[in-house]
């Protein structure tokens, strides 16, 4: 029979893999990612704690099982380096009137160092605030900020450069 | 004041105090290029939404449903590797559990299959006596894998009315070292291979010697009754 963990991880997986799927970017990876998530959180169940949110301990789970995955692989980068900002407003972006094309996005997404898509997809994916997502990740907020800028900027740029304009 | 893409983007994302927020409006009203990359950032927020909801809509893998639900199960694919189970068993496997998960609900072990001495009865005697894998048709009992164990004698899986076991050839009967209870069904009410109960999988693990039979090692085996080591 299921319990209620079970029930409640269930319940979660849509948004497990829709996380995932922004994360890895291939359908198959993306739910080898939440299978492992939720194997991991089931034989580490006694070290969750009741009353927590579970849907941000298995993210969490799954992000270690993601870079552990990008370390070993070494096809992406882990990071892209310093985390200081970069204020110099690049004039492409500026220019590029952007027509989102979700697969577009998706190859962009993928050329992320990953630390930036793990900012980028907890905020704009999952939907988190700044705090949520920097709870979840584990990292300061100005850590968060730094990535998500990057990260964000690192999209425009791609977009116009894939010329995915209006 | 300089407007940063940090503060175009964290007013894109409701990060920022009523303040800021009207700073980075004043701005984008003078300056079309601020109003511009504000507007990017919009779409990007936007688009990245859009881009990944519709998984939510999606099914949801069987395997990852299995995950779930097995947590400590062990999976045939967990095994076949080493093992060289033909790839038939599988399907046979898969299609055994997808018709019994539709036929039948989730039940206590049955009585009427077992006996008290642990050797099958009734239809589940049958069953493994008669019934082979690749055709099995609507039977309610199915049959999964079947092996030679170590000792030589045969080894035949099997699955019905909400149990999954093991069944070995002993003089002229069954007897079932294991049996399971299987977990209830998937909301859409398909079970798949690899969500065979840990401890039956665990005993096929223990007891196979070589390889599973394939449909014609199985076929011959019924024909000789079952009896002595199987002939390679």
């Amino acid at each position: 029979m299921l319990d209620a963990f079970q029930r409640e991880i269930i319940e979660l997986l849509p948004r497990l893999r829709r996380l995932a799927r922004s994360l890895t970017g291939e359908a198959a990876d993306a739910d080898d990612l939440v299978q492992t998530g939720v194997e991991r959180a089931l034989s580490r169940r006694d070290q969750w704690q009741p009353g927590t949110r579970l849907d941000w301990w298995i993210m969490r789970i799954m992000r270690n099982a993601f870079i552990d995955e990008v370390r070993r692989d070494g096809r992406t980068a882990l990071s892209a380096g310093g985390e200081d900002l970069d204020h110099i407003a690049d004039p492409s972006v500026a220019s590029v009137d952007l027509k989102i094309d979700a697969m577009a996005l998706n190859q962009a997404m993928a050329r992320l160092p990953a630390d930036q898509r793990l900012a980028v997809a907890m905020v704009l994916v999952e939907g988190l605030s700044y705090a949520e997502a920097a709870e979840v990740l584990e990292i300061p907020a100005g850590t968060l900020t730094s990535r998500l800028v990057r990260g964000r900027q690192a999209l425009l740029a791609e977009l116009g450069a894939q010329g995915v304009t209006a | 004041m300089t407007i940063t893409d940090a503060m175009l983007i964290a007013y894109v994302d409701g990060e920022l105090s009523a303040e800021e927020k009207r700073e980075v409006d004043r701005a984008a009203a003078l300056d079309v290029a601020v109003a511009t990359r504000l507007a990017a950032h919009q779409r990007l927020r936007a688009g990245m939404a859009d881009a990944y909801a519709p998984i939510l809509d999606e099914a949801i893998p069987a395997a990852l449903l299995a995950a779930v639900k097995g947590a400590s199960d062990t999976k045939v694919v967990a095994f076949a590797p080493r093992r060289a189970l033909p790839a038939w068993t599988a399907f046979a496997a898969m299609a055994a559990c997808l018709v019994l998960g539709l036929a039948i609900g989730f039940g206590a072990p049955d009585a009427s299959l077992v006996a008290s001495d642990m050797t099958a009865k009734g239809k589940l005697a049958s069953a493994l006596d008669r019934q082979l894998a690749a055709d099995q048709g609507g039977a309610a009992i199915r049959i999964g894998v079947t092996f030679t164990d170590t000792a030589g004698a045969y080894c035949r899986t099997f699955q019905a009315n909400g149990v999954a076991g093991l069944a070995c050839r002993d003089g002229e009967g069954w007897r079932v070292p294991v049996l399971s209870a299987i977990a209830p069904q998937a909301s859409d009410g398909f079970r798949t291979a690899s969500s065979l109960p840990a401890a039956v999988a665990a005993a096929v693990d223990e007891r196979i010697a070589g390889e599973a039979l394939d449909a014609a090692g199985e076929a011959k085996a019924r024909a000789n009754g079952w009896s002595g080591t199987p002939v390679r």
